[in-house]
């Protein structure tokens, strides 16, 4: 209780016997004149006031929660949850790749992930199987469309704009078939596409991946897409579509076409 | 005597006043004595409760790298029934193809047999056969077994990789 609070609750509250006190002072008041009582009065202590009852704050500190993520009832975040494994069921072969939902029906993949096949298999990342409707590619880059029949679990944003040289990356997906995986990097900078595949340039990172990564989700720290992984080097750089590629075929409603079937 | 009064006076207010602050002080000392043990009593259930949160953080991290292992050996499996059928599909076509080889080298077995009979008819004088006939299926013969040795090749080429 600050100094002046007291002094008020003093000056507020009189009880009976401070009446007592008063006579007394007013009595030597007339002795000494008026003028300096007020003073001496202000500086008599007084009997306590009400008592406080409530000393305990009515709305407690609340501490921020630490934990990051929008978190599912199972306790997978978004990133995890968006990824999806897939089984190219070709004629006489077997593939496998990822991909990552756009959309509730909507995922992304590569080109090369879902072509030639037979049979294209989506499973989630707590293994549930997902009935594909249908499959497109893109001609221009290494893209493809897969529609699913059911809802997929999570999809992320796509980010507004590339990302630039230094900027964080996160690779979320199942290299070399295996189980689901998040990696992490940095983006190292622009190149013209190695093999071919894309029209333009695409994105070069130090996140490691592996075959089967092809179709990963690159997330950046807010994790929204700033592209999908299609390729790696022997020195270990992955290699994306970026987002505005993405983005550009996503708007453009012939880029993609159905895959043809493998022919036995 | 209006001074002795006035002191009299203020010497009881005094006593009073210190009386009842005093006894406010106690008053405050039994809250806050209060206040300490919930505030201890909470700190531990506090910290009971972070262990709690813990563990069950522990157990969640557990539950989920099961669920990713699970989710990795259902897709593995998966693959391998994919693989499997696969495999099945191709032996069948295997097998087809194997039969229809061998149909083709038994009805190459068969004509080249008539043949036989007819030349040995033909050299015995059992019997007399057109010769442009005799030689048309001869023709004959050769054909269907040149195409049954050809996908016999064919099959064991397969069959070889």
């Amino acid at each position: 209780m600050s100094t002046a609070s007291r002094d008020a609750r003093r000056r507020r509250v009189r009880g009976p016997s401070g009446t007592t006190g008063a006579v007394g002072l007013l009595a030597a008041s007339l002795l000494v004149g008026c003028a300096p009582v007020q003073g001496v009065l202000d500086e008599v202590p007084q009997m306590p006031g009400p008592r406080v009852t409530d000393l305990v704050p009515s709305e407690a500190p609340m501490t921020a929660p630490t934990g990051t993520g929008i978190l599912s009832p199972d306790g997978f975040d978004a990133v995890q949850r968006m990824a999806v494994r897939i089984r190219n069921v070709g004629c006489g072969t077997l593939t496998t790749g990822s991909g990552f939902a756009i959309d509730a029906t909507v995922l992304i993949t590569n080109r090369h992930v879902v072509e030639q096949s037979d049979e294209v298999q989506v499973s989630t990342y707590d293994g549930r199987d997902i009935d594909v409707a249908t499959a497109s590619t893109a001609a221009l880059a290494d893209l493809a469309i897969v529609r699913t029949v059911e809802d997929l679990p999570s999809y992320p944003v796509l980010a507004d704009a590339d990302p630039v040289r230094g900027d964080a990356v996160t690779v979320v997906g199942y290299p070399q078939g295996g189980a689901l995986t998040v990696t992490s990097g940095t983006v190292i900078g622009e190149t013209t596409d190695p093999i071919n595949e894309n029209l333009g340039q695409v994105l070069v990172t130090d996140a490691p991946v592996e075959p089967g990564s092809s179709g990963s989700a690159a997330l950046d720290e807010e994790g929204r897409v700033i592209g999908v992984v299609y390729a790696k080097n022997a020195a270990g750089q992955s290699f994306l579509v970026p987002v505005s590629t993405l983005r550009r075929l996503l708007d453009d409603t012939v880029a993609f076409t159905p895959t043809q079937a493998c022919e036995p | 005597m209006v001074l002795a009064l006035a002191l009299a006076a203020s010497t009881v207010h005094l006593y009073r006043t210190s009386t009842a602050w005093e006894a406010r002080a106690g008053a405050y000392l039994q809250d806050a004595r209060g206040l300490g043990e919930d505030l201890a009593s909470t700190r531990a259930a506090l910290a009971g409760t972070e262990s709690e949160l813990e563990a069950v953080r522990a157990q969640l991290a557990t539950a989920q790298g099961r669920i990713v292992e699970l989710a990795d050996e259902k897709a593995q499996i998966g693959d391998d029934r994919e693989v499997q059928r696969q495999l099945v599909d191709y032996q069948e076509r295997v097998s087809d193809a194997a039969g229809q080889v061998a149909l083709a080298l038994d009805q190459c077995v068969q004509g080249q047999g008539e043949l036989i009979g007819y030349l040995e008819n033909t050299v015995t004088g059992v019997a007399q056969y057109d010769p442009l006939e005799l030689e048309r299926f001869r023709t004959d013969v050769d054909e269907l077994c040149q195409t049954a040795t050809e996908a016999n090749i064919a099959l064991q080429r397969e069959l070889s990789r």
